[in-house]
């Protein structure tokens, strides 16, 4: 009761003073009561911290040593004697114990130089599909993300149905990762929200889709993506697409490239005549070549990285005249970093260097110094 | 007597707006923190590091007279990890040894190289690479001193050959991962992200094995200490408070990251310039947006860079003195986008808030305390008032130096020990009487010798070195 008169008088003896000094004096109560309760709130957290990391600094090392006796060893455990070798370590299989399994499984995984076909006893012994499901049904949409990311690097396609929802998700970040997850771990039609992406990909996406569709190609399993290069209306994806098909070096999408360099978007002819390169589809050389002249700047400079990965060696003339008419720097190194590696009985970087000076002779210097990387 | 009370109105109005906009920038820090925290995690990190499409980042990083810790750093920027980059290292015509260091621990030799003067500079000499395919990312770009490192920098984004930079100091110890992290504001943006940038702490305390930071500790003298909080304030709360809202009114020289187009563009770092880094996110959103381009300028609450802060009040002042003149040169040079709404964001919420509370804050309390001595000279003073006053600034300052350091834990807890964050609330409750009064001070200083255009040295700081 004494606190309580307290507060009572103080509050009566605020109101007593000018409007300024109450706030003044209000303002004072209100930052010293909100230091000593952030003050209890850093100790709480750091303690809490201390408990939590010194716990899992003893368990790690253990449970680590498990999972590579069992990925790695000589003798073969069964789906129990896992489950019961990790809880004589972890004393019971809660959920902080289990996103610790996964976590050192996970870094196993990727860290470790050596392969192993079991990694899913571990995750069948554990049930770690339960346990991630439960967090695509009840978490937060940031826990979501995160599980979904674990589960495309834990292959567990068995929960590809437990995705799907997630892909209409309003959160654009969860929608996009089930997405992608969906593109990892779906058998039947990995393939279905290609036709479903709307506006701009971001370098994030295409990195990640990039990332996906190299799993699928190691797989044997990338379809052809012509398809979409020829129907999708999304400039931004078909020209990511082109850059895949040329990645991934899908001869059957050679004519589709083709026709596209004659679309009227700079960009998707940019990275259709690389992708040509890079599939090597030498039987448009003469078409790249006559374009070159009339092309946009950005294309020019694709065009000879393309004449350059085809290097049939019939492109000298061109590659001359292509050099004498450059004017931007960037053309002219591109140009003479295409000559040096050119297999043409004809030698034409050492035909060019020679009638260079200045600048000009420094860039062919520069081409055939070997010390620099990065041209 | 209606003139006293003028003042001490609008002092009350100013702190009162100040602490405002210190709780507002409180709420926006920690929304981007847990957005931040929510939607990036170290598996991207894994599939960045292991893709082939990344795009690729110079590391420029400017020396002088650093023959003491060249070697232990550029090895150190050399583990960074990242699929595609290169390390620039600029020899801004150093007087030691650091060139001849260089060139003996990693097998130079000089190569014809096809260095392209975007950014006017001061002659460039040469260009080395190594012989030992170990270092065969490194470049180190010769060339006569310029007096600034403006000027070392813009001859490293000539030399540099990706389209993103990463400005640094050769002395500043990075995290291997800091590529990893700071690249991705920039590939999850559809919006041209022009800068990124991240926490800086001090280097002065901690360990460091091999151009490593192996424990994180805060600094053990005061100065230093002192300025690792000042730091965190400033980077945790205000330039991640403001990128929530895309007014992010800096990028440190320390650590950057830009896109190189729009820098060159830009004319990159301005050599006369006292505060380059803010002169250069200037012009590169003034450059923006008069070409009507849309931009982000991204923010990552991670501490990637740790600094050797000034040890002592001297060097302190020297470098505050410097940061000053920056300060008020900035305004005078671009003072046309001051209020200008044809500026944007830039025009009526960053320019104007650095001014009235960057710029004006130490005239203000200078005036503050004339005032007060003319008030216990003539017997005016309200010592009650007077102290009511200064509690109500004093303990605001403190509560939000311990929410800093709160929201820095949540970030990451970079401390191994309570005991360590306690040192660093500690100079929380004596920053007021000890620090700020000295940075007011170097802030006065540095108005006065520009505008008397007296010479101001260049950030050469006395360097301990790191313990390695």
């Amino acid at each position: 009761m004494e606190i309580f008169d307290f507060f009572v008088n103080l509050y009566y003896e605020i109101r007593t003073f000018a409007p300024i000094t109450q706030i003044v004096v209000i303002s004072i109560l209100f930052s010293s009561s909100l230091i000593i309760t952030l003050f209890i709130y850093l100790s709480m957290m750091r303690y809490y911290y201390k408990k939590f990391s010194k716990h899992q600094e003893k368990l790690k090392p253990q449970i680590k040593n498990l999972f590579k006796e069992i990925l790695f060893g000589d003798r073969i455990y069964t789906e129990s004697e896992i489950e019961n070798d990790y809880v004589k370590i972890v004393k019971k299989l809660n959920r902080e114990n289990i996103t610790l399994a996964i976590d050192i499984l996970l870094e196993i995984k990727f860290r470790s130089k050596k392969k192993s076909d079991r990694y899913s006893k571990i995750v069948d012994a554990l049930e770690f599909d339960n346990y991630l499901e439960k967090k695509l049904n009840f978490s937060k949409n940031s826990t979501k993300v995160k599980t979904l990311q674990k589960l495309q690097l834990l292959d567990l396609k068995e929960l590809d149905a437990k995705v799907i929802p997630l892909a209409y998700s309003k959160n654009k970040e969860l929608r996009r990762e089930a997405r992608f997850s969906h593109l990892h771990l779906s058998t039947n039609d990995p393939y279905r929200f290609l036709d479903e992406i709307k506006g701009d990909l971001s370098y994030w996406d295409e990195i990640n889709l990039m990332k996906l569709l190299k799993i699928h190609k190691e797989k044997n399993q990338l379809n052809n993506l012509g398809k979409w290069i020829n129907y999708s209306d999304n400039i931004s994806l078909i020209i990511f697409l082109i850059k895949a098909a040329g990645n991934f070096k899908q001869e059957d999408t050679k004519e589709i490239l083709f026709n596209k360099l004659k679309h009227t978007n700079y960009k998707v002819r940019k990275e259709s005549y690389k992708s040509l390169g890079k599939i090597k589809a030498i039987e448009y050389e003469e078409y790249l070549m006559n374009h070159f002249f009339t092309e946009h700047e950005e294309c020019q400079l694709a065009i000879i990285e393309s004449i350059g990965d085809m290097n049939t060696g019939n492109a000298v003339d061109f590659l001359r005249r292509a050099y004498e008419d450059a004017k931007s720097v960037h053309l002219k190194k591109e140009i003479a970093l295409v000559t040096y590696n050119y297999k043409a009985k004809y030698n034409l970087f050492e035909d060019l260097k020679s009638g260079q000076t200045g600048f000009d002779k420094t860039i062919f210097n520069h081409i055939e110094t070997q010390l620099i990387k990065f041209k | 007597m209606a003139g006293e009370y003028f003042f001490e109105y609008f002092i009350f109005f100013y702190s009162t707006i100040l602490i405002a906009s210190y709780l507002m920038l409180a709420i926006f820090s920690i929304i981007s923190i847990i957005k931040y925290k929510s939607y990036n995690s170290n598996l991207d990190d894994e599939t960045l590091y292991n893709s082939d499409i990344a795009p690729g980042i110079s590391v420029v990083a400017p020396a002088y007279n650093e023959e003491k810790t060249i070697i232990t750093n550029v090895h150190s920027l050399l583990t960074l990890e990242y699929p595609l980059f290169e390390v620039v290292i600029v020899n801004d015509g150093s007087k030691d040894k650091t060139l001849e260091k260089l060139i003996e621990e990693f097998e130079l030799v000089e190569v014809p190289y096809a260095y392209i003067e975007r950014i006017k500079t001061k002659p460039f000499k040469r260009i080395f690479k190594s012989t030992n395919p170990e270092f065969d990312k490194l470049t180190i770009v010769d060339k006569e001193n310029g007096g600034t490192k403006a000027d070392a920098s813009n001859a490293g984004i000539n030399a540099s050959v990706f389209p993103y930079f990463l400005c640094t100091d050769v002395d500043c110890i990075l995290a291997r991962n800091t590529l990893l992290k700071m690249i991705k504001p920039v590939l999850v943006e559809k919006k041209k992200v022009i800068a990124v940038g991240a926490t800086l702490r001090m280097v002065n305390s901690c360990e460091v094995k091999k151009g490593r930071i192996t424990r994180v500790r805060p600094p053990r003298d005061l100065i230093p200490r002192f300025q690792e909080l000042e730091y965190i304030r400033a980077y945790l709360l205000s330039k991640m408070g403001w990128s929530l809202v895309n007014c992010v009114p800096n990028v440190s020289g320390g650590l950057g990251m830009f896109d190189k187009d729009v820098a060159i563009r830009s004319g990159g770092y301005d050599g006369r310039s006292h505060a380059e880094d803010m002169d250069l996110i200037t012009r590169m959103v003034s450059y923006m947006i008069n070409n009507k381009l849309k931009y982000k300028i991204g923010y990552i609450p991670l501490s990637c860079c740790w600094t050797e802060g000034p040890p002592n009040a001297k060097i302190l002042s020297t470098q505050r003195t410097r940061w000053a003149a920056g300060l008020i040169q900035l305004f005078v040079v671009h003072r046309k986008i001051l209020f200008n709404p044809k500026f944007k964001r830039m025009g009526l919420i960053v320019f104007p808030y650095a001014f009235v509370f960057e710029f004006l804050a130490p005239i203000i309390e200078v005036c503050g305390v004339i005032s007060i001595i003319y008030l216990i000279l003539f017997g005016k003073i309200n010592w009650d008032l007077a102290g009511l006053v200064f509690l109500y600034s004093y303990s605001f300052a403190v509560m939000i130096s311990i929410l800093v350091v709160i929201w820095d834990n949540i970030t990451f807890k970079y401390y191994r020990n309570f005991s360590e964050v306690l040192k660093l609330i500690l100079v929380a409750f004596l920053e007021p009487f000890l620090y700020h009064p000295m940075i007011t001070f170097f802030g006065i200083t540095g108005y006065f010798k520009f505008l008397s255009s007296r010479e101001l040295a260049w950030g050469t700081m006395t360097r301990k070195g790191v313990e390695s």
